[in-house]
Order: structure tokens, then sequence, then C-alpha cells
């Protein structure tokens, strides 16, 4: 008779080490001066709303992203708490296209990024 | 839709929010791409289908006029930048087959079709990117090797992308215009 042969399954922790690995290595990379990755600043926005923007250095725009995403997932489950099935397709559509405004804003803005920090230097030299 | 829930949000900011979310969509699913040649394959009849089954045909249809609109101006809205110069790239005509291809996807909506009838729809709007696309590459492209360069790699990643596009629209909540 064979005797049965052990499998081991992957423990959950194993496969988050491997994900997290891939993710910081995106992450971690040589950059040029005044220069930021549209892609990068897209992949970003797609994860965290705002991330983007706080990436390309637009802080302001980046918090109000993240402010109006985060109020209206309160109010989602607000909405959904209360059973009210009208508001809450509503807001989720609405979510759903802020988001999209929020990654292809910040990959605009990195595009932008090159001449405002030009700009910035040029009056920090000349000044 | 909106009437219950919001107040404070009338049906001609609610349209215009609608046709500029998909227009952006399909400008981010741009991106999503495989450079292979002279057409790159990217994700975006993805979005030209949904904001036809969502939108319905004209506003879908204006969705995509926008996004046209938006890359001319020079917004980096196409999968190679953008900008009025863009007119002169091989792969223009597959951005203005957009528009009607998002158009016909919208009959979806509008006449209520099952799954296999909205499956034929597809592949026709397919066609329609298709015979705009090469009817703009033959300017670019000698005519033994245009199928080969504008039809062939696409075929079964536009297969791929009618399926998501019909799953996605059992999944997702309707919207409804007056």
């Amino acid at each position: 008779m064979i005797a049965k042969r052990k499998t081991r399954k992957i423990s959950w922790n194993f496969k988050l080490l491997i994900i997290s690995l891939l993710f910081f290595t995106f992450l971690i990379g040589k950059e040029k001066e005044n220069y930021k990755s549209p892609n990068r600043a897209l992949f970003y926005s797609l994860i965290f709303p705002g991330a983007g923007q706080f990436y390309t250095k637009n802080y302001l725009k980046g918090s109000l992203f993240l402010l109006a995403e985060g109020s209206l997932t309160y109010f989602i489950f607000k909405a959904y708490k209360n059973n009210e099935k009208g508001k809450f397709s509503d807001l989720l559509w609405i979510l759903a296209g802020v988001h999209i405004f929020n990654m292809a804003d910040a990959y605009i803005s990195a595009h932008f990024y090159r001449f405002k920090e030009e700009t910035r230097l040029t009056f920090y030299y000349v000044y | 839709m909106f009437t219950k829930g919001l107040i404070l949000v009338k049906e001609e900011i609610k349209e215009i929010f609608f046709i500029l979310s998909f227009a952006f969509l399909t400008a981010i699913s741009s991106k999503i791409k495989i450079e292979i040649g002279v057409v790159p394959i990217t994700f975006q009849t993805f979005g030209v289908f949904l904001s036809g089954i969502i939108l319905g045909s004209k506003r879908g249809a204006l969705s995509q006029l926008t996004y046209l609109i938006f890359g001319l101006l020079g917004f980096p809205f196409f999968s190679r930048g953008g900008g009025i110069n863009y007119i002169f790239s091989p792969t223009f005509g597959y951005i203005i087959g957009f528009i009607f291809a998002s158009y016909v996807s919208g009959f979806i909506k509008e006449y209520k079709l099952n799954f296999l009838s909205s499956l034929f729809v597809l592949i026709f709007a397919n066609i329609i990117i298709y015979i705009f696309g090469l009817l703009y590459l033959i300017n670019f492209v000698p005519k033994e090797k245009i199928l080969e360069v504008g039809l062939y790699p696409f075929i079964i990643g536009d297969l791929y992308k009618i399926f998501l596009v019909l799953l996605l629209k059992s999944a997702l909540p309707q919207v409804h215009f007056n």
C-alpha cells in the first residue's frame, strides 16, 4: 500500500508575505529627478483614494479625494443599515464615479508633475 | 434612481457625471495594454461596451465622444498619450469606431435583450470597431499585412472582454434616466 502523502497547505501568512514583497518591490525603485511615473500614480490611486495625488505632491487634492470617498463610504454603510435601497445604489454609483475621477486625476497630475516642479525650482533659485 | 435618494442632484448633473465617468473609465482602461507592434492590445473596449450597456446608446456614444475630444485636447487619455497630432496615428480609426460601437451596444439596454442576443450585438459592435480601425490603418500598413497587424491579434482578447462585460451586466444595478 502506498502511504498517504502528507500535503502541506501553504499558510496564509506565507501568501501574505509574498504579496507584500511583490507590492514593495513595486514601491521601491530608482526614480529620476523631477519625474513621477503616471502608471505608478494610477496604481496607487486604484488601491487607496488620494494616494496617487500624495505621490505627486498634490496634498490638498489628495486629502479632498480621501475625504470625499471616506464620507461617501460612511453614508453607504448608513444607507445599508437603514435598508434604503435606492439611496444605497445611488451612492455606490457615485463612489465608483469619484474613484474613477480620482484615478484619472492622479495619472494626469503625474504627467504634469515635471512642469510644476520646474516652476517651483525656478522661483526658488530666482527669488 | 436619483429622485428618492438625493434631492440635490438634478437629472442633468447626473447625466453629465455618468458620461464623464465612463469617458474617464475608457481612458484608464487604455493604460492596461500590451505593446505588440503598430496597434497595441488594450482593455479599452471593456469601457466602450460597458458605457453602452449602462448608459444606453445615445449617452454611451456621447461618453465616447467626450473621451475622443478630451484626448485630442491634450489629456493623455489614449494608449500612447494624446494631443491633436494623434489624428495622424495609425490607431485613430479604432477610437472613432468606439463611438459607433458604444451606440450599438446601447441597444442591449434599450430593448432589454437576453444573454444570447446581447452577445451577438456586442460581437457586431466589435466588428464595427474593426472596420473603422482597418479602414484607417490601410493608409499606414501594406494591404497584404493589414489583417495580421490590425485584426488577428485582438480576437481572443475581445471575446474575453465581451464575456466579462456580459457577466458584469447581470451583476451591476440598473441606472434609470428620464
